[in-house]
């Protein structure tokens, strides 16, 4: 049974350009208790994805089709009041920048507090100051920050950006949601606490049994978190299968390239292959696959026609390399 | 090698952490000083790449800005081609410096050309127009932009790794000798990253270029430098031969740092326990004892200096107050 | 639709572009972007067509008044007026609204038997003329005072800051009724007294942005490529400033509309018999609500005029911020 379950969605926004397709029928699921990583560059649609599983997209923005599915319920035509009860309870998101995550001017300990009165509230528990206070207590010691006392008493301006996103990874542990969705939650931190906090969601994962779905463009953090790996470009799923799978015999030319393109080692021994080419209008995409300007296997048929999801064993994959 | 291009000897740099102005004088507060960089010494050769490595907090930024004299440091000496750095002669200095910078959406004029952006360091060389010219067509071709498409293209109708192209060429119109690049790549995405960095290589082959590389990606530092020097909390702790520190780091935190990083090579991150520490107030002895796990009683009373050999430096009580046996 | 739909359409969706979108053609600046978003807004559209009527006729009827009062040919002023607006008549005195004698009665009379509308087409330049002048005025000694006291820095920026300060801390209408007991009141003094208090806010502005502007990297660049202080500030500083003081610009022609037709409304500035819009509506209160006309007409023509500036302003400072609409 998928906690997630999104079947040929296609996402649109309205810009003063023109429309923009940001997601062009893509399909994936995640299981219980797993965690995908949805590795893309700028412009491949992986944050509109995010936004979409929670009714968060911005007001230009559509659903032109397809349908996702989350603990059973379908999303996209939900109502509004119906999408803010699953919003933090079924399924949680955390964002890049964690200055701007928490309410300023509320300390850590009353939005902590609050998070459980709505997740109470949307579950139709009852609400009690005592017992949530030491739930609160308990999560905070299990995101590993030292002193949690001193911690809950303090503002969100006092704390660094690693303590702040552990207190909201502690929040989403209040709120038990069924998925947690991570918008490039490290990226904006130090390697070392970058590497804390993977850790951390990594043993957390694995004691609550929470589903992950993160979303980064940096592939060596996806391997480090992820169960498989979805690669998108340019709005489509070009690669999915198991983070080993991929990361050790990639399949699609992008994610070739992608793995290929990153620094090891010295310079004098391994030269850097990067992708040829610069990144995809998305106003007015490539015809056939959006991938054919840059491939260095490029075929006839990839300029004419999109190549169709290929899948077998776990693996799928959009090229015309493959049937 | 002889003399080396850059030489810095015990660079200080404090900044004011709060506002200090005619109210808090008048009310005699005493001022707050963030260590920025405290007590560094360095040395960069003729023509090598020298990456400086280190998180936030680590000083990184602010040597590479005190060495492209962006900066007057509050301690200590800086020399360029043997000759002491002083406000008298900096503006003579500065014409062999450039520098480019992280952010390429920020370090364009958005409202100026590419051609205007590039010809800006050759406006006060004295050069005709047509030399001028002439140079900025050479220096775009030399980053791969061809002059008759991106002369009068605005910053805003490029890509990122446009812009860092024009960025870089800007950097080696006037010919400089010694180029600071800080986290020239860490912006870009990662396909974009390495053609840049192809790039950086390329140029550096040709020209003979010296780089100073500021990065806070470790795999991107081993792959383009000669030498390395790890920093924290504005300290030196570790430098050396590029290959030597990354494969046997001796440090405790260049170790945790290399262990923290993620790579496709294997999974399994074991990050250091703690943060980076408050500049205003830093830890007592060597700053990285709270963090560290092989922390003795003297680190916590005493910095230990940065010695070593030719090859491989390290601050260390770990290493006690003998040389470090080099490694090649 | 629903009331729903339509205030939204009123207000203009908020939306955003997924980032990283590279686009070939299209500008995302530049008057020529701001003129074709404007009009695909619709209702920005409108608000820009009556700023720019109001805006022409005012030229075209400043430059007449102007003109007829140096060749001493006053009556230049009201040729192209269905009526002269000082000239008394009292058979018509308050006359109410009605299409007779088209456009001569179509806002009423006041007691005087001067055609409301003549007065409006007629005070329009001076409202117009303050508007522009004191906004310019503004921001070109906020640009100076701004931009000095946030690139140097240091003493510089304290004192000026505190001289903008102390022109900040000065309540504007009191100014102007003080000024007006020193000058004599009239139009002059409201003008002096405007510019006078206007100024601050843009150098608050301007310092703001050379603040930011000082510790970008193409600034430094300049500094490492040898330029100093002044060309500096002529090349980078100035230019790249001006972006979002343009947004608050378009709003602020508003306010000083509003204020300046607040200072008429208490009596300064204009004098009677020449008529100016704030003065008409304090003037037309005691025949509230009988004659209506005479005080709520001029009420709403300042009012549609600061809304449709306070709309464009608007509209650009969503641009300029971000924040395209669709």
């Amino acid at each position: 049974m998928s906690v997630l379950k999104v079947k040929d969605l296609v996402v649109e926004y309205s810009t003063v350009y023109g429309v923009l397709r940001a997601i062009n029928h893509l399909s994936f699921e995640v299981g219980e208790a797993e965690s995908v990583g949805v590795v893309g560059e700028s412009g491949s649609g992986k944050s509109t994805l995010g936004l979409s599983v929670v009714r968060l997209l911005p007001p230009n923005a559509r659903y032109a089709g397809g349908s996702i599915i989350l603990d059973g319920q379908e999303v996209t035509r939900m109502s509004n009041s119906e999408a803010r009860r699953i919003r933090g309870t079924t399924a949680f998101m955390i964002f890049q920048d964690p200055l701007n995550s928490l309410n300023p001017v509320k300390k850590v300990s009353t939005q902590l507090l609050e998070a459980v009165e709505m997740r109470c509230k949307k579950l139709g528990e009852t609400y009690d100051v005592e017992k949530a206070t030491r739930e609160v207590v308990e999560k905070i010691r299990a995101v590993r920050i030292p002193d949690p006392e001193l911690i809950l008493e303090r503002y969100p301006h006092q704390l660094s950006g690693g303590q702040i996103q552990r207190v909201i990874i502690a929040m989403a542990l209040l709120m038990r949601p069924k998925l947690l969705i991570a918008d490039e939650p490290t990226s904006a931190l130090d390697v070392t606490i970058q590497a804390q906090v993977l850790k951390l969601m990594n043993d957390l994962k694995k004691e609550y049994g929470m589903s992950i779905m993160f979303i980064t463009h940096d592939i060596s953090v996806a391997y480090n978190i992820s169960d498989r790996i979805m690669v998108m470009y340019a709005g489509e799923l070009v690669e999915l299968g198991s983070a080993d799978g991929v990361i050790r015999s990639p399949m699609h030319p992008y994610a070739k390239a992608l793995i290929a393109s990153i620094p090891r080692g010295v310079m004098r021994d391994a030269p850097l292959e990067p992708i040829r080419g610069s990144p995809p209008n998305m106003i007015h995409p490539p015809s056939g696959c959006r991938f054919h300007p840059r491939c260095p296997f490029v075929m006839d048929v990839c300029r004419r026609e999109e190549p169709r999801e290929v899948g077998q064993d776990g693996r799928v994959v959009r090229c015309y390399l493959y049937g | 090698m002889d003399e080396p291009i850059v030489r810095a000897v015990k660079l200080r740099k404090y900044f004011l952490a709060t506002k200090h102005g005619i109210l808090e004088a008048l009310f005699r507060r005493k001022p707050l000083y963030v260590h920025a960089v405290d007590d560094v010494d360095l040395e960069i050769r003729r023509g090598e790449i020298l990456a400086l490595v280190g998180e936030s907090g680590s000083g990184k930024t602010t040597i590479g800005r005190i060495l492209a004299t962006l900066e007057k440091p509050t301690g200590g000496e800086l020399y360029f081609e043997g000759e002491r750095v002083t406000p008298s002669n900096v503006k003579q200095v500065r014409k062999k410096i450039q520098m480019v910078f992280q952010n390429p959406m920020e370090s364009l004029d958005p409202r100026m050309s590419v051609r205007q952006v590039v010809e800006e360091p050759l406006r006060t060389l004295g050069l005709s127009g047509d030399e001028r010219r002439r140079r900025v067509e050479d220096a775009l071709t030399a980053v791969g932009l061809e002059p008759s498409i991106f002369n009068h293209r605005r910053p805003r109708d490029l890509s990122g790794g446009q812009r860092q192209r024009v960025a870089v060429a800007r950097a080696i119109v006037s010919n400089p000798k010694f180029i600071v690049l800080d986290e020239p790549t860490s912006a870009l995405d990662a396909s974009v990253q390495a053609q840049v960095l192809n790039l950086l290589v390329e140029l550096h082959r040709t020209h003979g270029f010296t780089y100073l590389f500021i990065t806070h990606n470790i795999s991107v530092a081993r792959y383009i430098a000669d030498r390395v020097a790890v920093m924290y909390a504005g300290k030196i702790v570790e430098s050396g031969d590029v290959r030597s520190v990354m494969s046997e780091p001796r440090h405790p935190y260049s170790q945790a740092l290399l262990k923290s990083v993620p790579t496709v090579e294997r999974r399994g991150l074991e990050p250091p326990t703690g943060e980076v520490p408050s500049l205003i107030a830093p830890p007592s002895g060597c700053r990285f004892h709270p963090r560290c796990p092989f922390v003795m009683d003297v680190c916590r009373r005493e910095e230990p200096p940065l010695l070593g050999a030719d090859s491989v430096s390290v601050a260390c009580w770990l290493y006690g107050a003998k040389r470090v046996e080099s490694d090649a | 639709m629903g009331v729903k739909e339509i205030v939204k359409k009123f207000l203009g969706y908020r939306g955003t572009i997924p980032t990283a979108t590279v686009v070939k053609e299209g500008r995302l600046s530049g008057y020529r972007f701001y003129l074709d978003y404007l009009i695909k807004d619709k209702v920005a559209a409108v608000a820009l067509a009556i700023i720019t009527l109001f805006t022409a006729w005012s030229v075209v009827e400043g430059t007449l008044q102007y003109v007829g009062y140096a060749t001493r040919h006053r009556a230049l002023g009201w040729a192209l007026l269905p009526s002269n607006p000082i000239a008394l008549n009292f058979a018509a005195s308050l006359h109410p609204p009605s299409l007779s004698h088209f456009p001569v009665y179509i806002f009423g009379t006041n007691f005087s038997g001067e055609s409301i509308l003549s007065r409006l087409l007629y005070a329009a330049p001076k409202d117009a003329l303050a508007a522009y002048l004191v906004v310019f005025s503004g921001i070109i000694i906020g640009m100076l005072v701004g931009t000095f006291a946030g690139y140097f820095g240091g003493w510089a920026d304290e004192v000026l800051m505190r001289v903008t300060d102390a022109f900040l801390a000065l309540p504007g209408l009191v100014l102007a009724i003080a000024l007006s007991v020193l000058l004599g009141s009239g139009y002059n003094s409201v003008l002096i007294s405007l510019i006078l208090i206007w100024w601050p806010t843009y150098a608050r502005f301007f310092r703001a942005q050379a603040l930011s502007l000082k510790s970008r990297g193409f600034v430094e660049a300049s500094k490492l490529s040898g330029q100093n202080s002044l060309m500096i500030i002529l090349r980078h500083i100035f230019p790249n400033s001006v972006d979002p003081v343009i947004a608050y610009a378009a709003l602020d022609f508003g306010n000083v509309i509003l204020t300046y037709s607040t200072l008429a409304f208490l009596g300064i500035g204009i004098q009677p018999p020449y008529p100016e819009w704030g003065s008409m509506s304090s003037n037309g209160l005691p025949y509230f609500p009988q004659n209506w006309w005479w005080s709520i007409i001029p009420g709403l023509v300042i009012m549609t005029v600061v809304v449709c500036f306070t709309l464009i302003g608007d509209r650009m400072q969503d641009l300029i911020g971000g924040r395209l609409t669709y």
